[in-house]
């Protein structure tokens, strides 16, 4: 990351962890009635990894931008690939003990997406009020 | 305009920060989703499942890490102007 971040960017960046756990557990709630609660469990779960995985790239990021550039790359390689081995390990396990929660799981970890959204649109909205 | 209003937030970083969220969850869930239904239309479950969900992880971490690189490169950029 800069030396100086915004600190209007990095309350957003640090909010989006907690609003990627709480879409989830809206979401959770929707399959809760709608299926059954280990569904929603697995929903729930999805998002937490989601959001874990967010606040872990942010961190990543950080420190690999720190770094001399060459040694940068090699860090980088090793850290994400530790980050994806992570979450294939999660998706193998639930798809070889649990397959039925699944998709529930992968709408969990997908989140993500509907809160970058909803950030963009927030962010437009406000576009007007910000001065250069 | 006046300056009454917050400063405006710089859109490259968190745009460039956005992506690189996204990319990972959206290149899984994408192929998790087209290999559950190809396994569904074709019977083959769970091999196509397995094989699009590794394709997505794949595609997604090669994509991620293009993005670092892009990434880093636009902050020495910017670091180098000022």
């Amino acid at each position: 990351m800069p030396e100086n971040p915004d600190p209007l960017e990095e309350r957003i960046l640090k909010r989006i962890p907690w609003e990627i756990a709480a879409a989830a557990a809206v979401l959770a709630v929707g399959a809760l009635f709608l299926f059954d609660w280990r569904r929603a469990l697995f929903v729930l779960a999805g998002g937490l990894v989601s959001a874990a995985g967010f606040w872990w790239m942010k961190r990543g990021l950080g420190r690999i931008l720190e770094r001399k550039k060459r040694k940068a790359m090699a860090v980088g390689m090793g850290f994400f690939g530790v980050r994806l081995g992570l979450i294939l390990l999660i998706f193998f396990i639930i798809i070889w003990a649990y397959s039925k929660g699944l998709l529930a799981f992968a709408a969990g970890f997908s989140a993500v997406i509907p809160v970058f959204l909803g950030e963009a649109v927030g962010a437009l909205s406000q576009a007007g009020r910000w001065k250069d | 305009m006046d300056s009454a209003g917050p400063k405006k937030p710089d859109f490259r970083r968190l745009a460039a920060l956005s992506s690189l969220g996204l990319l990972l969850p959206s290149s899984i869930v994408v192929g998790l989703f087209f290999g559950y239904w190809l396994d569904k239309v074709l019977g083959t479950k769970p091999y196509l499942l397995l094989a699009f969900f590794c394709l997505g992880a794949a595609s997604g971490f090669i994509s991620l890490l293009r993005g670092i690189r892009k990434y880093s490169k636009d902050i020495e950029d910017d670091a180098g102007k000022s």
